[in-house]
């Protein structure tokens, strides 16, 4: 790899930066705001899972690198530019998004100037949108009622407050490991596609970006997952936590690829509502909607602007 | 990984606890006050405040071990507020025995035995408090029903304390006198309401650790 495509690859590294930077907030946001672990521990923790998560697991999905590496080059520095952008945007008003979902909005909006649209691509980003929420809706609020049957046998609250730490720690572990291994192949993958990587530099590369992202992640996308949805107590955002990752485990096993964005809002929603509908807080829930149906437009539009400028350039 | 397993809470609950049995030993010191002779007055009032300060410096230290980092930071500030409640207990057992001996207070022998009935439901209304607050770190079941139990000891309390106030203003006493038992009545009184505060807080504590 010469510096030319070094480069060319920052792109890349920048993407996997904002993704760390936005997506802690799904990682060990509600048990940080919760009060159960601290914010530098958590962005630590997550920082060293994610690399080994991405080094250990993420080669699988490297090696099956998806419909996004065939495109070419300007394609892969176009979209992955443009959701970068977008995603730096999106936390700067403290929204969570989905890279998954940016990606696509990317390629779609591309494909529609180019004439190579991919319509399953489509179908299936809206597919995800729609029923990663639900379902991890309808899980947490069946995980929270059957884990307080649980948690209330417990007769101290020394023992409760363990069990609690416990669960968020070792959940969120889970998440940051998976978090690594799922993404880097959206990060940096493209580019092994294109040459501009081989797969041992994309893993390495695709872990330090994304790792540097949680290290200086965003407090207010955080506190929007945290709190702004919903009053969240630590058991709840312990429950929460171990919601998200059951639904990505769960749709990982039926094959279908959710955003960990919107497993834990939903995992949010699900926990909030087991007090009443009340407790949600509908003026950031819609803030969020928009936010994601925003994010493929404006990645699409984002994208195009950067491939058209390339192409020229080129 | 002493915050997962809990060794900063198991230093916390032995500093509550030794809190306690520090408080106990002001509150019972307090009580022989009440039918000591003058002479020994001074000797009980020196060991109360001496009582009163060291359990002063187990809740400074145990505030400040709890602010390391034990227990879940949202029932940090509740189990503060439970052990400052707990050492407000102290300080009125502490204020009875100023008034007793700050003002030279003699007790009519025909209400002595009022007073002590009094003093001793409070002190069963502190020592039930006690149990509720070590079943919470054990047995929360347990603990509600010593919460009832503390509930039931001030009420008991209560009852004597009109009573004897009642006696006191039916004796042929000048009013300042009878002005000052009546001050002894209400403050012996107060030790158990503080105990019924604090055993609030538990409440409080055991419905915020719910799920």
């Amino acid at each position: 790899m010469n510096h030319y495509l070094l480069l060319l690859a920052l792109p890349a590294i920048f993407l996997g930066w904002t993704l760390g930077y936005n997506n802690m907030s799904a990682l060990f946001g509600p048990p940080v705001v919760a009060g159960v672990i601290k914010y530098r521990t958590s962005t630590i923790l997550a920082a060293i899972f994610i690399i080994l998560g991405t080094l250990v697991g993420g080669s699988a999905g490297m090696k099956t690198i998806s419909s996004i590496a065939t495109t070419g080059n300007i394609t892969a520095i176009s979209a992955s530019l443009g959701t970068a952008i977008v995603i730096l945007v999106m936390s700067a008003f403290s929204l969570p998004v989905s890279m998954t979902q940016g990606i696509a909005g990317a390629l779609i909006g591309i494909g529609i100037i180019d004439n190579t649209i991919r319509w399953g691509v489509v179908e299936k980003v809206i597919l995800m949108s729609t029923i990663a929420p639900f379902g991890s809706i309808v899980i947490a609020y069946v995980a929270h009622r059957a884990v307080s049957v649980f948690y209330n046998r417990f007769r101290s609250i020394k023992v409760k407050g363990t069990f609690v730490r416990l669960l968020s720690f070792s959940v969120g572990i889970y998440t940051a490991y998976s978090f690594g291994a799922n993404n880097v192949a959206n990060v940096t993958g493209p580019f092994i596609g294109v040459s501009m990587f081989n797969i041992q530099q994309a893993l390495i590369f695709g872990a330090i970006a994304m790792a540097l992202g949680v290290l200086t992640s965003s407090k207010k996308v955080i506190y929007t997952v945290g709190s702004g949805i919903t009053t969240l107590d630590p058991f709840d955002a312990a429950v929460a936590l171990f919601s998200e990752a059951s639904t990505l485990f769960i749709f990982s096993i039926v094959g279908v690829p959710i955003s960990s964005v919107q497993a834990i809002v939903g995992a949010v929603i699900g926990v909030g509502l087991v007090k009443g509908t009340k407790m949600i807080n509908s003026k950031t829930l819609t803030r969020i909607i928009s936010g994601w149906a925003a994010t493929p437009v404006a990645t699409g539009t984002v994208a195009v602007i950067i491939y058209s400028i390339l192409k020229i350039w080129r | 990984m002493s915050l997962l397993f809990g060794k900063k809470e198991n230093e916390v609950i032995s500093s509550f606890k030794r809190h306690l049995q520090v408080v106990q030993k002001v509150v019972e010191s307090t009580f022989n006050i009440l039918e000591a002779q003058e002479s020994e007055r001074e000797s009980i009032v020196k060991d109360v405040r001496k009582y009163e300060t060291e359990a002063d410096s187990i809740r400074r230290d145990t505030e400040t071990m709890m602010y390391s980092g034990a227990f879940l930071a949202h029932a940090r500030g509740d189990m503060l507020g439970l052990i400052e409640s707990v050492d407000k207990i102290a300080n009125k057992a502490e204020t009875v025995a100023d008034v007793v001996y700050l003002q030279n207070l003699k007790i009519p022998n025909s209400l002595l035995d009022k007073y002590m009935e009094e003093y001793k439901y409070s002190l069963n209304a502190y020592k039930a408090l006690e149990k509720s607050i070590e079943t919470l770190f054990s047995d929360t079941e347990k603990t509600k029903e010593f919460v009832l139990e503390v509930e039931k000891w001030e009420n008991t309390g209560d009852k004597v304390e009109r009573s004897l106030i009642v006696d006191i203003f039916k004796l042929d006493l000048e009013l300042a006198w009878k002005i000052q038992l009546r001050e002894l009545a209400l403050q012996i009184g107060d030790i158990a309401d503080r105990s019924e505060d604090a055993s609030d807080r538990i409440e409080i504590i055991i419905l915020k650790t719910s799920a």
